[in-house]
């Protein structure tokens, strides 16, 4: 009962993120149902790191718990209002998309198969960096050690997901297309297999690139946001980290407006390094064979490892890809300057409340 | 209720704020805690609260361990000095978050106790200034009908008449409900008129624990007068900490000196020697003073 309204207190403190996550859907272009996700993303490190810094300072800290609530309570209470959040903020965004866009050539499935895989990808990571915060132990081994198990459980539960709707009989793509879309660029043999000119499925027209680009800001964010997380900790807990101590005690003197502004600067600059350095070019081609009278689509893809894959399409929709090429740069940097802005908020709320965290 | 605080030790990396303590509380008591800035008597408090996890030994309140159990915690109830609550809350679901949190939560002593201490129920907490969020802690802790109430400094903040209805409240809930009561406060002529027991920190030790009267002779004052000056032996007495001398009348304060010692004195000839009453305050000063500040300023 006790640990129930706790769980109300931390998730009525959401209701100003879905505001923010609103905003950042109406402000951002349309992307397929792909990079929106970034948003749910960021805004979710945000509002965890933010509450977790709150939780840490002294008088919160003392408040919670003198209250009859075990730690574990505590920390139940702050998940599940974490993933309730996840969950809404996920509904929130799909149908805002869809009132806003339509459902763009995609099927209700679709749509329904995007925004849980998603789902369950954040609220997975969330709950691992939660546990992380929860009883972690400062230390660049286990920075590495937790980006690598993130990593791999990020990618295996995608794979594993993807491959299992489509072996069920899911047509959105196909299992060799999967393995190409995401590691192509390491498996090169694998895109010899792409000569056939069997074209991806239009139905995800930009799936891998959208799909990649939220992989990479989700390590951004996650690289950022734990960092910061080892950076407080190691402060806070034990007095020391295991980071570079002379740029800790230079940081530690700053103005936190100053803190938030360079944080602002870095985290978009990492983010828009991170973000366009894997991202595909493309480009479209249209011909007529004027024996059958039939209009045809050529899209290269190059990717940025060099590999070069064509696909032949008798229909396309300019519509989709002239917003997609148009929008994409304004795009990349809207989105990054969104994660920038809020880790950057997220790292000047953590120098705000440095001072005041102590630790039983 | 009775609490038993047993060898407790609690560091702050290398820093041990408080260190081998021990004391007992009984049913229905109030015990003061008083010390110097950063003697370590809020981290005392945090633990007996069970908000810290002390290093060494335990709280132990009615057979159980306090830190990570709310079975224990829900008959506890603590006033920090400095109460933030959730900022964004009003005072009215700020009661009603207690009330959910708290099984014994009592709604209509939380209404009697705001008629006496006139807090605007819609008003947000971080709206309150200290004096009224030190107010609603006091009623949502009394209002929560624990067994063992702990307060950290609870007039910080408090006008005089807060002050007054604070503590007659207070007094109230233990003669009706033989409520424990655990105190820190600088305010020591208040403590000295409430408090059963005390027990002094210093530097995060015990340097003292009694029921009040035994607090009183701690320090002992006498106005001692000699004919020719004090003769050797007293000025250097190893329990002198504070010597006040006009003319032939010597002011002097002992720690700790017992009924047989302040016998042999008699030996030294004294004119005239008489016990004066000290109050709580100076017991304090004396005792935390003693190590050179009361000599350094031998007259």
């Amino acid at each position: 009962m006790a640990g129930k309204t706790l769980f109300k207190y931390y998730y009525g403190q959401t209701g100003i993120f879905i505001a923010v996550l609103v905003m950042i859907t109406l402000l951002l272009p349309y992307d397929q149902f792909g990079s929106e996700c970034l948003a749910v993303i960021v805004v979710t490190f945000s509002y965890v790191w933010i509450t977790f810094v709150k939780m840490r300072s002294a008088e919160d800290y003392t408040f919670i718990n003198s209250l009859p609530i075990s730690k574990m309570g505590q920390w139940d209470a702050f998940a599940v209002s974490t993933i309730i959040f996840i969950v809404s903020s996920y509904i929130v965004i799909y149908l805002l998309t869809l009132i806003l866009h339509g459902s763009q050539n995609m099927t209700f499935e679709d749509i329904l198969i995007s925004m849980v895989t998603k789902m369950l990808f954040c609220v997975l990571m969330t709950s691992l960096c939660m546990l992380y915060l929860a009883h972690g132990i400062p230390g660049v081994k286990r920075i590495l050690l937790t980006l690598l198990i993130l990593g791999l459980i990020y990618e295996s539960a995608d794979r594993i997901t993807r491959l299992t709707l489509v072996s069920l009989g899911y047509k959105g793509n196909n299992p060799i297309n999967l393995i190409k879309e995401k590691w192509g660029f390491l498996t090169i043999p694998l895109n010899v297999l792409q000569s056939d000119k069997v074209p991806n499925s239009y139905y995800f027209p930009d799936f891998s690139v959208s799909a990649r680009r939220v992989d990479f800001a989700i390590y951004c964010a996650v690289v950022i946001f734990l960092t910061a997380a080892i950076y407080y900790r190691g402060k806070k807990v034990y007095g020391r980290t295991d980071l570079e101590k002379p740029v800790i005690s230079v940081v530690e003197k700053m103005h936190p407006a100053f803190v938030f502004i360079v944080s602002c600067i870095v985290s978009v600059i990492i983010a828009m390094f991170i973000i366009m350095g894997t991202e595909n070019n493309y480009y479209v081609e249209s011909s007529t064979d004027r024996t059958e009278n039939i209009s045809y689509y050529m899209i290269r893809d190059e990717r940025i490892d060099g590999t070069i894959t064509e696909g032949y399409y008798e229909h396309f929709s300019f519509q989709v890809y002239d917003m997609e090429r148009n929008n994409k740069a304004f795009m990349l940097w809207c989105t990054g300057a969104a994660a920038g802005i809020l880790t950057g908020a997220a790292v000047s709320a953590a120098v705000i409340f440095k001072g005041k965290g102590k630790r039983a | 209720m009775m609490v038993d605080i047993n060898g407790l030790s609690k560091r702050y990396g290398t820093f041990e704020a408080i260190h081998d303590i021990n004391i007992k509380i009984e049913k229905g008591m109030i015990h003061g805690i008083i010390g110097e800035n950063g003697s370590g008597k809020t981290t005392l408090i945090k633990c007996i609260a069970g908000i810290y996890r002390p290093e060494c030994g335990e709280v132990i309140i009615d057979g159980e361990n306090v830190y990570e159990n709310p079975k224990v915690k829900e008959r506890l109830g603590y006033v920090a000095d400095n109460n933030k609550f959730f900022p964004t809350y009003r005072l009215g679901k700020m009661m009603e978050f207690y009330r959910d949190v708290y099984k014994n939560f009592d709604v209509e002593k939380f209404k009697y106790l705001n008629h006496i201490f006139k807090l605007d129920m819609n008003k947000r907490v971080r709206e309150l200034s200290k004096g009224q969020k030190m107010r609603l802690a006091f009623m949502l802790n009394t209002a929560s009908c624990p067994d063992v109430l702990i307060l950290d400094e609870p007039t910080s903040g408090l006008d005089v008449m807060a002050k007054k209805d604070l503590f007659d409240a207070l007094i109230s809930e233990v003669e009706e409900r033989d409520l424990t009561v655990i105190i820190s406060s600088h305010n020591l002529a208040e403590i000295e008129r409430i408090c059963d027991n005390i027990s002094i920190i210093k530097n995060g030790t015990m340097a003292g624990q009694s029921d009040m009267e035994g607090i009183m002779k701690m320090a002992r004052k006498f106005n001692f007068v000699f004919d020719n000056g004090a003769p050797d032996g007293f000025m250097s007495h190893a329990k002198l900490v504070s010597v006040k001398n006009v003319g032939n009348i010597y002011t002097v304060v002992f720690n700790g000196i017992t009924d047989e010692e302040v016998e042999e004195f008699k030996g030294m000839q004294p004119v005239y020697m008489e016990e004066i009453s000290v109050n709580l305050e100076e017991v304090f000063v004396y005792t935390n003073g003693g190590d050179g500040y009361g000599r350094k300023n031998t007259v």
